[in-house]
């Protein structure tokens, strides 16, 4: 296999010194010289820049694209028939029913999808490098901007490919070969008609002759690492269209979407509770919605020390910001400056702020003006979008870095307070805030919900006991208090002194 | 810790997985010459391990890690052979600090099912280090009940979901194997999320090693008190796997875990010797169901129980030990 793939590459070296010698041996009578673009160089510039897991990450954009695009086909449809509009709930869900699965190995790739297709129109321009007609899907909120994902995904991974795709009733495949590949005079595509009875609505493309790192990591008979890495980055990419419906399998595994759920005070009369901060707006022509709360009980000193000294990235849990644009997740549970993090008197991340998540949403049908970076995978740090979206990160996560302060030591307090919350999901939160709750947001326009956060109790005289014991004493206590050695030794302490107190206190009542 | 001081001769499963791997060894030699070998592992204050490694193998460099500053003196005293050298070190800080510079076989006998998280940093970082050849084997408790109990649940709280909330709090959201659901947090089960879990990590571990993975040998899941999981393999170049299992004819041994990609119970029932002389009389010519047949008894504790004993008596009986006492 070696020796062939040497051989065609020897062979393309010819045919692209081809023109370079016609130049040469005519350069008397040079007339014209030749600005065709070479192959060779699109595949190495375009694919340098990308990982291979954002690389499938487009194809899987492109998937949803084209639930967008049958989506706003049936809404005309409907338009025209009896009118009938789509609600909030069927937006909620607006996925269902829609699936794409991705598997490889060390032979090929293969995404599947039944998310319609591409049409006839789209088709034609879909494999040249960089989409010349940009505004065909103006109005919808899609994050395609450039018409280049597709091949750069496929020359990210090998040197052939086949595209078999039906479009309503029209069915077609398209092959690239290796040779057409390498060949800088081959600009043009067949295409086969195909009979469209049977095959599902929807998109398969098949990639072959994997480069030979691609066919290592995809090997999953010898490397799992590739595969599970790459699971999880689909299920925080995608966990709000997951979540909205959409069926993503890998390698067979089913993803799930990772849980965005804060906590909220379940009497909603107290006047003071907890609750997430929460904005809604529109910020340059961009619906933007945003909360940060509290998802987990704020660590114990004890706690927060354990997380310290684990490793780094198992440090947060689910703590940070992520952000949502047109449904895909684009930054995951941060904690840098990125999302406002130690900048204008929010502190620093620190361990003993991994309760606190915040999530927010930027929805627009102008995906230019999204704070996206071009890869689809960061924030646009230069967006002034963003910059005004991101005062509203910090006044909100600077509440709840204040709350985790007044309430640092635990206390019974403390306890009680968080028992008293229920999990919600992150933006159903909304719906539990009364109309006349809300503020105006001046400064961005929009509106705000600030919570009255509770503080202790004055009164509270709570102190810590703090000590440290050899490790076979505290295992001896352990088997004598819970019959079991390993019982975590706060635990032991605690259970020590309540039970001593219990003692005490039935003593003195005597 | 309590475990280092238990015998082998009251935990028979452990001996027959600790033969198993003796019997691995052995198949491997056809392939890589194991006497060259480094033997590495955590020898408890009677190194019986050591004993029989060196016994089996003829490994000669051998290093013990204790941990216990208590346990050392002894474990020094116990030395059945004087090439051990024991040495008072963690495995985290020997992983960091060793050379390894020979082929070595490594045994990570963990205990603490707490620590699930960094044992499995600790494998990602060991196979990290590791070259072509070189061997590890890595025990972990695989008690679901350790993670959470039917008993401690709150209200309205699901034992399972709980259990997968917790490991996946201990081992972390990267390591974590994406296609691990809370259906699979039970009893029965979860040595195989484990399972999943410690090949994941070896194969991190590779990840720096493009021409090069981890091949998993064997398995094995056993209680003889604590459900116990374990797990071996080895480093191999990319190219050379057909020629190993060739040579080594591992693939065609039915104790592997080739062919599965799961853990294999060991769970050979308690016998007297008189009736295992009779059960070793009828193998392997006859099978488990025949054999319950000639029995006028049962060996558990109803005809299901003693036909799945007696199937893996069958599987194990090459090493399934005789142990008796002795008077000194």
């Amino acid at each position: 296999m070696n020796k062939k793939a040497i051989a065609t590459r020897s062979s393309s070296k010819k045919g692209r010194q081809t023109p370079r010698s016609k130049v040469k041996a005519a350069s008397d009578e040079l007339k014209e010289v030749s600005a065709f673009p070479s192959k060779a160089f699109f595949v190495e510039m375009l694919t340098r820049d990308i990982e291979l897991e954002a690389a499938i990450l487009d194809l899987l954009d492109n998937s949803l694209d084209g639930v967008l695009r049958k989506l706003k086909e049936n809404t005309k449809h409907d338009a025209q028939g009896n009118g009938k509009k789509h609600s909030d709930a069927d937006n909620e869900k607006k996925y269902k029913g829609f699936w794409a699965h991705i598997e490889f190995n060390k032979n090929f790739f293969r995404i599947s999808d039944n998310c319609g297709g591409i049409s006839r129109d789209i088709l034609k321009s879909a494999f040249r490098l960089g989409s010349p007609n940009l505004e065909q899907d103006k109005d919808l909120p899609t994050v395609g901007l450039y018409g280049i994902g597709m091949k750069r995904a496929i020359f990210k991974m090998g040197k052939s490919c086949t595209v078999t795709t039906r479009h309503g009733k029209e069915a077609y495949r398209i092959e690239i070969s290796p040779e057409w590949m390498e060949n800088d005079e081959l600009w043009k595509l067949d295409v086969e008609k195909l009979d469209a009875t049977g095959l599902t609505e929807g998109t398969i493309i098949e990639v072959r002759h994997l480069r030979d790192a691609v066919s290592r990591v995809f090997d999953t008979e010898t490397n799992v690492a590739f595969v599970n890495d790459f699971q999880n980055e689909v299920s925080e990419t995608f966990s709000y269209i997951i979540h909205k419906g959409l069926t993503v399998t890998v390698d067979k595994t089913s993803i799930k979407a990772k849980s965005l759920h804060l906590r909220l005070m379940e009497d909603p009369s107290t006047k003071s509770k907890i609750a997430p901060f929460l904005y809604e707006g529109k910020v340059n022509d961009v619906d933007v919605k945003l909360v940060v709360g509290l998802y987990r009980s704020i660590p114990t000193e004890q706690e927060a020390e354990e997380i310290n000294k684990g490793e780094e990235k198992n440090k947060k849990e689910n703590a940070g910001w992520t952000i949502i644009c047109n449904d895909r997740v684009v930054l995951y549970n941060d904690t840098t400056h990125v999302t406002g993090w130690g900048e204008a008197t929010v502190p620093r991340y620190h361990s003993q702020f991994i309760a606190i998540a915040g999530i927010v949403r930027f929805d627009s049908v102008h995906p230019e003006k999204l704070p996206l970076t071009t890869t689809k995978r960061g924030i646009n740090l230069n967006s002034e979008t963003y910059a005004t979206v991101k005062n509203l990160m910090r006044e909100g996560l600077k509440h709840f870095t204040n709350f985790t302060y007044k309430w640092k030591s635990d206390s019974q307090e403390r306890r009680e307070i968080y028992k008293q919350t229920k999990s919600v999901e992150a933006f159903d939160v909304f719906n539990h805030i009364d109309e006349g709750q809300w503020t105006k947001a001046k400064k961005e326009g929009g509106r705000k919900f600030v919570p009255k956060l509770p503080a202790p109790s004055q009164d509270s005289t709570d102190k810590v006991i703090r000590f440290s014991r050899p490790q076979a004493e505290i295992e001896t206590v352990s088997t004598y208090l819970f019959e079991e050695p390993d019982a975590a030794p706060p635990k032991v302490g605690e259970e020590c002194f309540d039970r001593f107190l219990a003692k005490a206190e039935a003593e003195f009542d005597e | 810790m309590s475990d280092a001081f238990v015998p082998y001769h009251l935990r028979q499963n452990k001996a027959i997985d600790r033969n198993l791997f003796v019997e691995l060894l052995l198949h491997i030699n056809r392939y890589f010459p194991i006497k060259r070998y480094e033997y590495i592992g955590f020898g408890g204050a009677f190194l019986e391990d050591f004993k029989i490694m060196h016994a089996y193998t003829g490994i000669k460099k051998m290093i013990s890690l204790e941990i216990d500053e208590d346990v050392l003196p002894r474990q020094k005293f116990n030395r059945p052979v004087s090439c051990i050298s024991c040495t008072h070190k963690s495995s985290a800080d020997f992983i960091t600090e060793y050379g390894f510079l020979r082929e070595i076989i490594l045994w990570l006998d963990y205990m603490a099912p707490s620590e699930i998280g960094s044992q499995l940093q600790e494998i990602e970082a060991l196979t990290s280090r590791l070259k072509r050849g070189d061997l590890v084997k890595v025990t972990v408790n695989a008690n679901a009940t350790a993670l959470a109990r039917s008993t401690e649940l709150e209200k309205e709280e699901d034992l399972n979901q709980k259990r997968f909330d917790i490991l996946e709090k201990r081992i972390g959201a990267t390591n974590f194997p994406a296609d691990v659901t809370p259906e699979m947090m039970t009893h029965a089960l979860y040595p195989q999320v484990l399972y999943k879990a410690i090949k994941l990590a070896f194969h991190k571990g590779m990840e720096g090693s493009p021409r090069h993975y981890f091949q998993p040998l064997t398995s094995y899941v056993y209680a003889d008190g604590q459900k116990m999981l374990t797990f071996t393999g080895i480093i191999l170049a990319l190219d050379e796997t057909q020629e190993f299992f060739k040579k080594t004819e591992i693939k065609k041994w039915e104790l592997s875990v080739i062919k599965d990609d799961k853990p294999l119970p060991i769970n050979v029932p308690e016998l007297s010797i008189k009736e295992r002389m009779l059960l070793d009389s009828l193998l392997p010519k006859y099978s488990a169901e025949t054999i319950q047949k000639r029995l006028k008894f049962l060996v558990g504790k109803n005809s299901e129980a003693s036909l799945e004993g007696l199937r893996n008596y069958v599987r194990y009986y090459k090493q399934y030990p005789y142990f008796s006492k002795i008077l000194v």
